[in-house]
């Protein structure tokens, strides 16, 4: 080999190796820097100015319809599993509205109620409950609906129960012990393999979301005229009018079996 | 023997060079590295105002206006900010129910966001109340594996989009979880979903490697992680290639600091969810040199 060619050769590694460095550029991981920043008084001491401007004509809209008071609860409502104090309170509620009006539109009871619990969407306050707070629980369109299902999708449904650890239901006490149902009481019997039941519940769910399948082979469906959120409202209000303070109690309606 | 020596010498030579060069990349290198502060959130559902002071788990938290604060302050701090969320801005309090979603997108054209994904509640007022809402929307709507190609939606989102920051290619996209058993099937019409692993190997490889971008983000309404196998972020984390952050959303996942993983070439991934509602601005620094020697 040449000098001359060891030259070029050295020229062209030179090259090569200075190109490469100019034209790229590397993430250095271990310098990377993450944190999560709390949004609240202490590290934002004031609000942007131009935001709170826009939003200003809104919120007195919202505020002048939602601002309104609809009861008082004597404790905070929160939900929980396998029961909480909110699941019960909203399951309870939706059974009770739900088979007045399927009593008025079809002269049919169903046997209980199941909701899931991603449907209720924020807890609800001791003290004050304003119409703001159950939109917020319950910020969905959906109507209330009762379906009935055989015995064996029963079955299935109360196989969900146990998989999610609990849902907001009213209407079946359980037990829950090594992945299965245990003495299951629908209303005041056994639960019975052989019959079919009628259930309470959204149509968001009737429909088989949520991965509540054993809806779909539903053996007939009554929609209710009123939508969930508003069955809340009325049910609310109609205790406010009888003087009651909202409550809600944990029963052991699931429970987990030793 | 003779050749043997000359490739010994070249090679000596050789490093010599290199390491003459080494150092002079050295002593530029104090003003030769770049950063780049990736802001973000993820389902804020329509929190405009701070949660209230009677909410048992998250009261006087989180609004629009203070995040937009905290967004200026940290902007004029930093020279490269970018600012992403990973979906579900509607939906959770009568905002929505009233003003269907286009106030949430202006205020956040305000702050600068620019790109957000698309959340199972985007879909709440159905595929036409998206749309409705999407002009008030200043950023790009990005998603990878939700096909919109025979909806009102077809050529408003995208799947990718890149950002040149500082000269700088961050490529950034979005996506969905899987909509049918989530949205009623009414909601989300002709909508396509197809599988977010291979969509992201795809989209990513073409940022990182075709494209060439110096950094690419995920925006992920996927969720954190799950009992059982299904896809989420902590599965694609570990799975995946060419990603460097995956913002997630979905499962409403409060973490005291995002997670660090090693993908499939064991190179880091980070990936980070704010909770929900607005309360938390996630915040990540990467830091840039110019290519090492110890790539040859």
């Amino acid at each position: 080999m040449t000098n001359r060619k060891i030259v070029s050769l050295l020229i062209i590694f030179v090259l090569a190796l200075s190109s490469a460095c100019q034209t790229h550029w590397v993430v250095l991981h271990d310098k990377t820097e993450s944190k999560v920043i709390l949004l609240d008084t202490v590290n934002v001491k004031q609000d942007d100015a131009q935001l709170l401007q826009i939003i200003k004509p809104y919120k007195a809209q919202i505020d002048s319809e939602m601002n309104v008071i609809i009861a008082y609860s004597e404790l905070a409502l929160t939900k929980d599993e396998p029961e909480g104090l909110l699941n019960n309170f909203i399951a309870d509620l939706c059974f009770q509205k739900g088979n007045e009006y399927l009593q008025k539109t079809n002269n049919l009871t169903a046997s209980f109620c199941i909701l899931n619990s991603g449907g209720l969407r924020s807890d609800l306050p001791k003290g004050a409950i304003t119409l703001g707070n159950v939109y917020e629980l319950m910020p969905f369109d959906n109507e209330l609906v009762a379906i009935q299902i055989s015995g064996q999708n029963v079955k299935k449904l109360l196989g969900y129960i146990v998989k999610k650890g609990g849902v907001p239901e009213s209407g079946i006490v359980m037990g829950i012990k090594a992945d299965s149902a245990q003495h299951v009481i629908i209303g005041n019997a056994p639960f019975d393999l052989s019959k079919n039941y009628i259930i309470i519940t959204s149509d968001y769910l009737s429909a088989g979301n949520d991965e509540m399948s054993f809806f779909k082979g539903a053996i007939s469906t009554y929609p209710l005229p009123i939508r969930v959120r508003d069955a809340i409202i009325e049910y609310i209000k109609e205790q406010t009018k009888k003087g009651i303070t909202l409550n809600a109690k944990l029963d052991k309606r699931i429970y987990y079996e030793k | 023997m003779k050749s043997r020596n000359l490739i010994i010498k070249i090679f000596l030579i050789g490093l010599i060079l290199v390491g003459i060069s080494a150092s002079a990349f050295n002593l530029i290198g104090k003003n030769k590295y770049k950063k780049i502060t990736i802001l973000f959130t993820n389902d804020t559902h329509s929190r405009i105002e701070p949660f209230a002071a009677n909410d048992k788990r998250l009261a006087n938290l989180g609004g629009y206006a203070r995040r937009a604060a905290m967004i200026n302050q940290i902007r004029s701090e930093e020279k490269n900010v970018l600012l992403f969320d990973a979906g579900d801005v509607f939906q959770g309090t009568p905002y929505f129910n009233f003003y269907n979603g286009a106030l949430e997108y202006k205020l956040m054209s305000l702050m600068g966001y620019n790109a957000v994904t698309i959340g199972n509640h985007e879909f709440d007022d159905g595929i036409e109340g998206l749309n409705k809402a999407l002009p008030a929307a200043k950023f790009d709507v990005l998603s990878a594996n939700y096909d919109f190609s025979e909806t009102i939606l077809k050529d408003k989102i995208k799947p990718y989009k890149i950002y040149t920051i500082d000269g700088l290619k961050v490529g950034v996209f979005g996506l969905g979880v899987a909509l049918e058993g989530l949205v009623t099937s009414i909601n989300y019409g002709k909508i396509k979903y197809n599988d977010p692993a291979e969509k992201a190997a795809e989209i990513a490889f073409l940022l990182k490697k075709t494209e060439k971008c110096d950094l690419v983000v995920c925006l992920s309404h996927l969720g954190f992680s799950y009992k059982d196998k299904q896809i989420s972020d902590v599965v694609l984390a570990k799975q995946s290639k060419n990603i460097d952050l995956i913002i997630g959303g979905h499962t409403h996942t409060f973490m005291d600091k995002p997670s660090v993983y090693k993908n499939s070439d064991n190179e880091d991934i980070i990936v980070a969810q704010m909770g929900w509602g607005g309360t938390r601005l996630g915040r990540v620094d990467f830091y840039f040199a110019k290519n090492k020697l110890v790539k040859f």
